[in-house]
């Protein structure tokens, strides 16, 4: 496992913008062929209640931008020195989103900015990032963080797109006075669990890729995100409870020590299971996903802006982020928070 | 335990009605009868009534539930057995 130890370093503002077009599971339950009794039980196990998406043609570095711009009415954009993008659903495929945020934002060009291609573990591997490049020198970093699921999530695809929102966060780290500890994991050998099959170099787009093709009773295209539900399902059990466990070791915290354990959007019983085995019940927000869908890598700090705004901006805080999917990839944080700028999370604005 | 396993069966069957639940056998496989939610759904009734019974939660799912070929859900006996290790350590 990779372990980060960082001293110094603050998180000085988390912003989330979300779609600004509501979508009730009843709204789709006749499109994806659900009975009354199924939304119910999508309900009270998944926790799938509702989700906020884009309208088309809206990327997610306009949520980004859009968080931004806030955090830039509070703080002074001209120290920012790097920026980093994590997403994976850049705005072209070339070139890289950051450097276009960089402009629209008015940013210095004397910047480093780059993306990453992460998805649900994404807020930690771009918090890393940053962390790392404040540890090199920098005073201050804006990490863009979020995923249009809209653009990927197939329209007849009952097993994905029920439950995915739409969200772009940004957060500004800087030099400071907190510690972070973090550590990551990676493992391709589950990247066909989680896909977007063609588009790419390895399966280039062609007529086929827009065929639709019917599987696991879910209609969906070769490029539109496929999920095995089941290996997702049996992965976040197993690896989730011991990422947590190693992330309180290698920072030696107690969990008892912890105020909130802020964990990945993925579905509801995922995350009541886990908080049961770690007996954490009474720590864990309210699940997000339940009003905003799984927003992907925003789903951490989208959780903060929903639920936990008043105490990210009132009190000094220990907590524990961990994010897991896509890759396979999974990584977990013990980060302390010292009344940030966290305001209500934010629709978008045309 | 295979009891248990019965009245969580019988509780989940409140809800979903399925005439093939009500036919449970030494081998029933819960895949051939149960969607994945579905299986979720008797995980935590079963989980609910180990709670209940031994004062303990104890977590079923693992790197293996939603395995077709390794679940313990494959096959009745299996997941009585199954349980019995998780209850007894």
């Amino acid at each position: 496992m990779a372990k980060f130890h960082f001293e110094n370093i603050d998180i000085k503002a988390i912003v989330t913008t979300i779609g600004n077009k509501k979508i009730k599971i009843e709204d789709e339950a006749e499109n994806f062929g659900y009975d009354e009794k199924m939304v119910n039980r999508l309900k009270k196990r998944m926790g799938f209640n509702s989700r906020y998406v884009v309208k088309k043609g809206v990327c997610t570095s306009d949520l980004c931008f859009q968080s931004a711009k806030k955090i830039f009415e509070k703080f002074d954009k001209s120290k920012v020195e790097a920026l980093i993008f994590v997403s994976q659903t850049p705005d072209y495929k070339a070139p890289s989103t950051a450097i276009i945020l960089q402009d629209r934002l008015g940013l210095s060009k004397d910047i480093i900015a780059y993306d990453i291609n992460l998805g649900c573990s994404g807020f930690i591997g771009g918090l890393i990032n940053a962390y790392s490049l404040i540890n090199s020198g920098l005073n201050s970093v804006l990490l863009c963080v979020g995923d249009v699921a809209s653009n990927f999530s197939y329209c007849k695809d009952k097993n994905l797109t029920p439950l995915m929102g739409d969200a772009g966060s940004a957060i500004l780290i800087e030099k400071g006075s907190n510690r972070a500890d973090f550590v990551m994991h990676s493992d391709g050998s589950g990247y066909k669990h989680l896909i977007i099959p063609d588009g790419g170099c390895r399966n280039p787009f062609s007529e086929d890729s827009l065929k639709e093709v019917e599987e696991d009773g879910s209609v969906r295209r070769r490029v539109d995100m496929y999920m095995n539900g089941a290996e997702i399902f049996n992965f976040a059990v197993k690896v989730v409870p011991e990422l947590i466990n190693e992330v309180l070791e290698f920072s030696k915290t107690n969990k008892e020590e912890i105020d909130y354990f802020v964990l990945h959007q993925a579905n509801k019983y995922i995350l009541q299971t886990i908080a049961k085995k770690l007996k954490v019940e009474d720590k864990l927000p309210m699940e997000t996903i339940s009003i905003y869908g799984n927003q992907n890598s925003a789903s951490i700090p989208g959780t903060i802006n929903a639920f936990l705004n008043e105490d990210f901006s009132n009190k000094k805080l220990k907590v524990l982020f961990a994010g897991f999917g896509i890759g396979l990839s999974w990584g977990a944080g013990v980060v302390d928070i010292d009344k940030i700028y966290a305001p209500k999370i934010q629709e978008y604005k045309e | 335990m295979k009891e248990l396993v019965l009245d969580a069966i019988k509780e989940l069957n409140k809800e979903l009605k399925l005439k093939e639940l009500e036919k449970i056998d030494e081998n029933t496989n819960f895949f051939e009868i149960l969607d994945s939610m579905a299986i979720l759904d008797l995980i935590l009734e079963i989980e609910k009534k180990i709670e209940e019974k031994y004062g303990k939660y104890i977590q079923i799912a693992d790197e293996n539930t939603m395995d077709v070929l390794k679940s313990p859900f494959r096959n009745f006996n299996e997941l009585v057995k199954y349980l019995e290790g998780k209850v007894n350590g």
